[in-house]
């Protein structure tokens, strides 16, 4: 794996939606490091471990057990250490509510689910295309 | 005949006998002298006529009568004098036995009659036998005897009076031609000196009479005065009453009016000299006999209350002394609404009885007057504090304020010592009532005993069987009959004046009651009733408003709280119930992915049923949120240009690129909510382009005017429906089509019919199987905006 390759935190409680997102990677035969968080406490809790290096990427679902997304996203933003964390959402709400909360958050996308297959696949492509040439703090 | 003949004495010295006549002269000039004194001593005609007899007896008569005419014109013996004083009597009974038939008797009546001396120097036997009726009579006159007789009449201008007549009997002397002459100037005088009398006393009485009018007048005057200058009907009245001494010169005098029960009359103002005796007495000692003249309804005099039948046995009567006493009713309408009395020292006269008359009415048209401004007066104090009450009611929409304001207001306008609403609300022995508010006393005077029983006091009540009102309920029957408390409990309020109101909702059920009490007994009058029972319909009105703006307040919360949930549950179900379907599908994608070579044509065939379920299933899911979102979510109502808006549905919905939609040129603006017309027509439009069954369907839209609402009509030329599935069509998930093959989950048209009626119009198909179909429906022009939104935000 390049230093400049993206990690991937899924936050997501849907197994699915997981296997469906590791599905897609693999078809790109994107070798991305995707890690997995059922909810927004144990996507913290990874993200304070240090188990992802600074280079990355968190796909956020908005509807969880616990801690759901923009609970999670309110968190990440108050922590000083973790608080410039690029952030996409991958929901299936089309709520403008939710959508107009998350950029309130500064995420830096918002994608709706369920994508058709093969678009995902492009989308996530692209993604890895698009960090790679960003810089990172 | 002038005095100054009288004045020529025969000459002395003419021959014998005339010192005799000398001395007939002398006599004769002091008589006219006496006569003259005797004249000018006294106006009492007849003391002076009969005097005058005396005069002349002897000296120009043996004996003489004066006969005068009354005023009937009958002739009357007023006086006679015989110088024989036995036979003066005789005289008189001459008279009395036969009237009118006696020469000189004859002569009187012609003298009378004429106004000529009669005379006769000598009187021959014969005529006296001819006058004589019979021998008595003629044995009288020769007893008096009627030698000559000279008879002249008493007139003064102009006027006959009487006639004197002289008479010479046993003196044998006989009248001459100059003793007429004398005795006609003397007559003249005399009559004169009578009329001049008569003339001063009729003078007198014209006098009297006038000064009494002038009284009467001003005693009419002084009442008007009175009655309208004074505020008040009492000062009035007993201004009245002063008036009546002052110019009637009654001693006392009282004005009685009935009472505010209506049941008899009572002493409204009175007024006495307190030096007369009649003045001792209290005018309230006359009562039974006002009550009396009341009930006669006419007036009632006694010119000497002591010889009056009816009044004599009166204690008063015998306290008062001899006194006049008047009464007089006083009527308006022929309803005897007070008496007017008084006591005089001196009968009154007739002219003062007329004038009673005519200030009786002043008095009771002054009465009645007061009586009906004070009605006024009240009926407007009274609409004003109910007109007060009910402005301060309808403003107060709490109920414990409102019914506790209801009460204060009530026991204030009752002029209650203290009152109480109870509700109507029974407890199982059927027996209590919840006591609410009470005012005038702290709530722990009514705690110390248990609630008011349902009583037959206070039963009628709340049965709304209308007021009760008891001037003392200590003395009612109905009181006190409840075990165990015998008549009042102890610890109760204490209660006289008993007012109870029922307080009657519009729909006529009886809410409850109002009671009212005070210690002292007939307290509440006609109008303490009149102005309850108006706070009481007032009271209804509010309460009925507070209960119904409590509910209406209940029911917005409960649609509020309703709808949150249906929303949360919305927002829930699209969610959750999504994401599994959302999984089968993908997971069925990736089967066949990775399982490619061993997918038969059929396995594949059935993943791909698979897949369509899910996607109907989503659809459905789609459709019922929908469904449940239309007509909920209250936007306000604008103008809104329905080409226009067809315009944008047109953009919305994606037919095939071949449709033709014609909007009928007049398409009209209307006020309404945006968003859920647009849904109709989105919904309609693409069900004509869903089950189009060509390449290029047809869809027109167009719209008439309906009076208060506008009529759109959505026709395609698509295959139509048939008659029998009208109704079908708009239930949830109907389609007529197998489920499979179309599109749509059948949920567009029962939104469709959900939004149209929701905003009060209808919707209908007109269609024939294969021949198209129109939908129409209405909307109405102007859509009122509801305050807040019902649907949450």
């Amino acid at each position: 794996m390049s230093e400049r390759e993206l990690a991937i935190l899924l936050v997501d409680d849907d197994s699915i939606d997981v296997m469906n997102v590791k599905r897609a990677f693999a078809k790109n035969n994107l070798t991305n490091p995707i890690h997995e968080a059922k909810n927004g406490i144990e996507a913290l809790e990874i993200l304070r471990r240090g188990a992802l290096p600074p280079r990355r990427l968190v796909l956020l679902d908005l509807n969880m057990p616990r801690m759901n997304g923009l609970e999670f996203l309110r968190a990440l933003r108050t922590d000083p250490e973790l608080r410039s964390t690029s952030v996409v959402v991958l929901t299936t709400s089309n709520e403008e509510r939710d959508k107009v909360a998350a950029y309130d958050l500064n995420v830096a996308g918002y994608l709706l689910k369920p994508v058709t297959f093969p678009s995902f696949v492009d989308l996530m492509a692209s993604l890895n295309e698009y960090w790679t040439l960003v810089e990172m703090p | 005949m002038s005095t100054a003949n009288l004045g020529r004495a025969p000459l002395l010295g003419n021959g014998p006998g005339s010192y005799r006549e000398l001395d007939q002269w002398t006599r004769a000039m002091r008589l006219m002298a006496d006569v003259g004194t005797l004249l000018s001593s006294s106006l009492d005609s007849e003391a002076v006529l009969q005097q005058l007899t005396r005069l002349v007896v002897p000296t120009i008569a043996d004996w003489c009568t004066i006969d005068v005419l009354d005023p009937a014109g009958e002739v009357v013996r007023l006086s006679a004098h015989h110088s024989d004083p036995d036979k003066v009597a005789l005289v008189l009974e001459l008279e009395r036995r036969y009237p009118g038939n006696t020469p000189a008797r004859g002569g009187v009546a012609r003298v009378l009659r004429t106004g000529q001396t009669d005379w006769m120097a000598a009187v021959p036997d014969t005529k006296l036998h001819a006058a004589a009726e019979d021998a008595e009579h003629l044995h009288m006159l020769e007893d008096l005897g009627l030698a000559s007789y000279l008879i002249v009449p008493l007139s003064a201008r102009g006027r006959i009076l009487g006639a004197l007549s002289l008479v010479y009997a046993a003196s044998g002397r006989s009248y001459t031609a100059e003793d007429v002459t004398f005795v006609e100037e003397l007559a003249a005088r005399a009559a004169l000196s009578v009329d001049n009398a008569r003339l001063f006393e009729e003078q007198v009485e014209a006098r009297q009479r006038l000064e009494r009018q002038a009284r009467q007048a001003l005693l009419v005057g002084d009442v008007g005065a009175a009655l309208t200058r004074n505020a008040k009907l009492g000062e009035g009245l007993q201004r009245c009453t002063e008036a009546l001494l002052e110019r009637l010169g009654a001693s006392l005098a009282g004005i009685w009016t009935r009472d505010t029960r209506g049941e008899g009359f009572e002493l409204c103002a009175s007024a006495r000299v307190e030096a007369s005796v009649a003045g001792g007495l209290d005018a309230q000692a006359l009562q039974p006999d006002i009550e009396r003249l009341a009930q006669a309804a006419a007036p009632f005099f006694a010119s000497d209350t002591e010889r009056d039948p009816t009044l004599r046995e009166r204690a008063w009567v015998r306290a008062a002394g001899p006194v006049a006493f008047a009464g007089h009713p006083l009527i308006i309408g022929g309803q005897v609404i007070g008496v007017m009395a008084l006591l005089a020292p001196q009968p009154l006269a007739e002219d003062t009885l007329t004038a009673l008359a005519s200030i009786a009415d002043t008095i009771a048209i002054g009465i009645e007057r007061a009586r009906a401004e004070q009605r006024a007066r009240d009926e407007r104090d009274t609409l004003e504090a109910v007109n007060e009450v009910g402005r301060a009611l309808a403003a107060e929409l709490d109920r414990e304020k409102l019914v506790q304001s209801i009460t204060d207001y009530a026991t204030r306008l009752a002029g209650a010592a203290f009152g109480a609403f109870f509700y109507n609300v029974v407890d199982a022995a059927g027996e209590s009532y919840t006591l609410y508010t009470i005012s005038g006393v702290p709530k722990e005077a009514f705690s110390r005993f248990p609630m008011p029983r349902n009583t037959k006091v206070f039963a009628p009540t709340f049965a709304g069987e209308g007021s009760v009102r008891v001037h003392d309920i200590r003395n009612d029957p109905r009181y006190g009959q409840n075990p165990p408390y015998r008549g009042m409990p102890a610890g109760h309020l204490p209660v006289a004046s008993y007012l109870a109101v029922p307080v009657v909702s519009r729909g006529g059920a009886v809410i409850g009651g109002l009671f009212f009490g005070h210690p002292e007994p007939g307290v509440f009058s006609e109008r303490s009733e009149m102005l309850v029972a108006g706070v009481a319909a007032q009271a209804a009105v509010a309460m009925d408003n507070a209960r119904l703006f409590r509910e209406a307040q209940k029911l917005i919360a409960q649609l509020d709280e309703s709808n949150k949930e249906l929303d949360q549950f919305a927002y829930v179900a699209s969610h959750d119930l999504k994401a599994p379907l959302r999984g089968i599908s993908t997971v069925s994608q990736w089967l066949e992915e990775d399982l490619g070579e061993v997918l038969t044509e059929t396995t594949r065939e059935q993943l791909g049923l698979l897949r369509s379920r899910v996607q109907r299933m989503e659809g459905l899911i789609n459709g019922i949120l929908a469904y449940s979102r239309a007509g909920r979510k209250r936007s306000r109502p604008e103008l809104v240009a329905t080409d226009k808006l067809l315009a944008e549905v047109l953009e919305m919905s994606a037919g095939p690129a071949a449709a033709r939609v014609e909007i009928a040129p007049d398409m009209p603006a209307l006020c309404c909510e945006r968003v859920p017309l647009q849904q109709v027509f989105l919904n309609l439009i693409g069900n004509a382009f869903k089950h189009a069954r060509r390449g290029d369907p047809h869809v027109r839209v167009t719209a008439r005017d309906d009076g208060k609402d506008f009529r759109f009509s959505v026709s395609d030329d698509g295959p139509g429906i048939a008659p029998e599935f009208h109704e079908r069509i708009w239930g949830i998930f109907q389609t007529l089509e197998p489920r499979d093959s179309i599109e749509g989950t059948g949920i567009g048209l029962s939104i469709v019919k959900k939004i149209v009626e929701g905003k009060g119009g209808r919707v209908w198909l007109e269609s024939q199987e294969g021949a198209g179909a129109t939908f129409h429906f209405t909307w109405p022009k102007a859509e009122r905006d509801v305050e807040g939104d019902i649907g949450g935000v």
